[in-house]
């Protein structure tokens, strides 16, 4: 006899209660005052994270041991509400801070150091990519040009929500050096666009406005989690404020409706890397997306066979124009222009986007909703980076992986040396295939690799594989990525696959290890 | 006078549970704060929303599944937490519902809402709502027919 509806109520209820019960505590509201930094108060705090403002930036950091600095989302130390904070503001702020090690530590590969930056704040605007950029350029020149030596954490890649963290790890790569180092400096800079605010509160000062320069205020909130042996030596260094390219930001708003002005800019510096887009939906350079010239499917046929939106409005297709921008075998993505008056008052935005998906031969709306029209012009050497998610308040960007290792959003697109891999390419896993022995005088490889992205559970028959291959002190190292499987997949973990690489000498003798890792995990 | 934080606080209890059925105890205070601050960052005021609860609700559905689109429809829900209770096949069934299908059933069975009431807060037809919860009893009804 089929379950009765009370009874299968009751499982619901109990399901859910038990969730709430779990549930973790709101977070809690917290009004930003602006309070005059305060030397005294800063050193009181002794926890380690640094606060950059106006010409007065001070730095605390604990010496030795594991220092968990900051993280409101980890339950740390707090940045909050009348702690330090810009009285005025500023156009740009570099923090910079100095960690020296004595000499000949870093030649010893058996410990760690990491330094992580954390930023937060929802709205935070590509602050990110010039610190990773500035580092990026610090580590070239520190290590040799194989070392993995910087590197997004996945915990927290997220730039939307405000999250990101640099993480330099050092480790086994250490033997990497060229030359002795004594002093490893990491500079960060973070601009926001609501105004000084730190930590985990919500910021309703009148620091929001928009401000004569066209810069909205920014914030500054530098945490450094310092995980250090006992014995290396922590200096506390002076700090500098500068303006740099980063003064020329200016944050979008949101579009007013309705309108044609595709033509926002955010420009970060003076390269170009002039990008557009409308939610999840980028387009190549230009001034508006172009239609597709030729579609194969009609854009009526689709809307009309999507069922429900995804957007929970009940007309929500009718209210554009839809346009359809892009169209793959597998995918379909659709502009909507505004084509009434009106609009319901739900989100700031003044356009529409659609992207569709095959599955098992129908059309699924797969992700649908309002969306601002921006521009974005990257300060990125050209051909470094492309962009892969663009927001009035994210941009993601995938930099260029050059030997010294820097990485954005792990598993977006990956360049290195130049090479361009597949958007949305992940690394997997590999190992060497357990069946075949190795043969040293061969110029094959024979490996199994295993997908870390979501593939659900589906071999990578049909997708591009690609094999990067390059040398890091003696060692031969493979990267290989997989191109994601179209319109998304669930998780059940995927199969370890058979490949055959070719390479261009012959196996030898040499270590070979996996590049995902800066350290090298030796299969 | 009223202000976003007194509107906030109002609501803020109920837009974490609703957040925590729907990405998990880890990322529920995350999504609230991405909805409230958000809104803030446009310049606007809770104050000028004519229902509030019901536009946080709906925003914290809509950030839910983007979250999840973002991670690739990975399941969000901490579901280690869940496989160590007892009725883990049940939680197990109701954590794999799609978003709005577990919305839609707390507000219905944890929260008590009718049809009409859930409609009127997530932007649904009445119909819609009605589709939902048979859809997921229908889901639910499987696992404990397996079991019985």
């Amino acid at each position: 006899m089929p379950t009765s509806d009370t009874k299968i109520q009751d499982a619901f209820r109990r399901v859910y209660g038990r969730m709430i019960d779990d549930c973790p505590p709101a977070p809690e509201w917290e009004d930003i005052s602006t309070p005059t930094l305060s030397a005294a108060r800063a050193k009181q705090r002794r926890a380690g994270w640094l606060v950059a403002a106006g010409t007065a930036i001070l730095m605390s950091v604990a010496v030795g041991g594991v220092v968990w600095l900051v993280g409101p989302r980890d339950g740390g130390v707090g940045v909050g509400p009348g702690t330090e904070s810009p009285t005025t503001t500023l156009p740009a702020a570099v923090a910079r801070m100095t960690v020296v090690f004595r000499p000949g530590e870093l030649s010893e590969p058996e410990w760690d150091a990491f330094i992580t930056v954390v930023g937060h704040y929802p709205s935070a605007t590509g602050y990110f990519f010039a610190d990773q950029a500035t580092a990026r350029e610090q580590a070239a020149s520190l290590f040799a040009d194989d070392v993995n030596a910087l590197r997004v954490l996945g915990e927290y890649p997220d730039i939307a929500t405000g999250y990101a963290q640099v993480d330099f790890a050092m480790a086994d790569d250490a033997f990497a050096f060229q030359e002795q180092v004594t002093s490893l400096s990491f500079v960060v800079t973070a601009i926001g666009p609501n105004g000084p605010r730190l930590g985990r509160g919500y910021d309703t000062s009148p620091e929001l406005s928009l401000g004569d320069d066209g810069v909205r205020a920014e914030f500054w909130q530098y945490a450094y989690r310092l995980d250090l042996p006992p014995e290396i030596q922590v200096q506390e260094a002076e700090t500098t404020v500068t303006t740099t390219a980063i003064s020329t930001t200016e944050i979008l708003t949101p579009s007013p409706y309705p309108t044609d002005d595709l033509g926002r800019r955010l420009v970060l510096a003076e390269a170009g890397l002039p990008v557009y887009a409308c939610g999840w939906i980028v387009f190549p350079e230009g001034d508006a997306p172009d239609p597709v010239a030729t579609p194969t499917v009609a854009v009526e046929a689709l809307l009309d066979g999507a069922g429900p939106a995804g957007v929970d409005q009940e007309n929500f297709y009718d209210i554009y124009d839809w346009t359809m921008v892009f169209e793959s075998p597998t995918w379909v993505s659709l502009l909507g222009y505004p084509n009434t008056p009106s609009r319901p008052d739900f989100y700031p935005a003044s356009y529409g986007y659609v992207e569709f998906g095959r599955y098992e031969e129908r059309w699924i709306d797969v992700s649908s909703a309002w969306c601002d029209p921006v521009a974005s012009s990257l300060a990125v050497p050209q051909g470094t980076a492309s962009i892969t998610e663009l927001w009035p308040e994210t941009v993601r960007l995938a930099l260029t992986r050059r030997a010294a290792g820097l990485r954005l959003d792990e598993d977006t697109s990956v360049l290195i040396s130049g090479e361009m891999i597949g958007p949305g390419s992940a690394a997997a896993e590999w190992r060497l295939d357990p069946s075949v022995e190795v043969d040293p005088e061969s110029r094959q490889l024979r490996i199994e690799i295993q997908e870390t992205a979501c593939a659900g559970g589906r071999p990578p028959d049909d997708r591009d594989i690609t094999v990067l291959t390059s040398d890091r002190a003696g060692a031969l190292v493979l990267t290989v990525f997989v191109a994601p499987v179209e319109g998304g997949a669930r998780c059940p973990g995927n199969p370890w696959y058979p490949i055959t690489v070719e390479l261009d000498r012959r196996v030898g003798d040499q270590p070979v290890i996996d590049g995902r890792s800066p350290r090298g995990n030796r299969p | 006078m009223i202000g976003d934080a007194e509107v906030y606080r109002k609501y803020r209890e109920e837009l974490t549970a609703f957040a925590r059925v729907l990405v998990g105890r880890t990322d529920a205070p995350d999504v609230v704060s991405t909805v409230v601050t958000r809104f803030l960052a446009s310049g606007r005021s809770l104050t000028e929303l004519r229902e509030p609860r019901a536009y946080l609700m709906r925003a914290v559905l809509n950030e839910s599944r983007s979250l999840m689109r973002r991670r690739q429809d990975a399941p969000l829900i901490d579901e280690a937490h869940v496989d160590r209770s007892p009725d883990d096949q049940v939680a197990a069934a109701v954590v794999a519902l799609p978003p709005k299908q577990r919305a839609v059933t707390f507000l219905a069975y944890w929260e008590e809402m009718t049809s009409n009431e859930i409609a009127a807060l997530l932007g649904m037809r009445p119909g819609t709502v009605r589709r939902y919860l048979h859809l997921a009893r229908g889901k639910l009804r499987e696992v404990l027919d397996a079991d019985e």
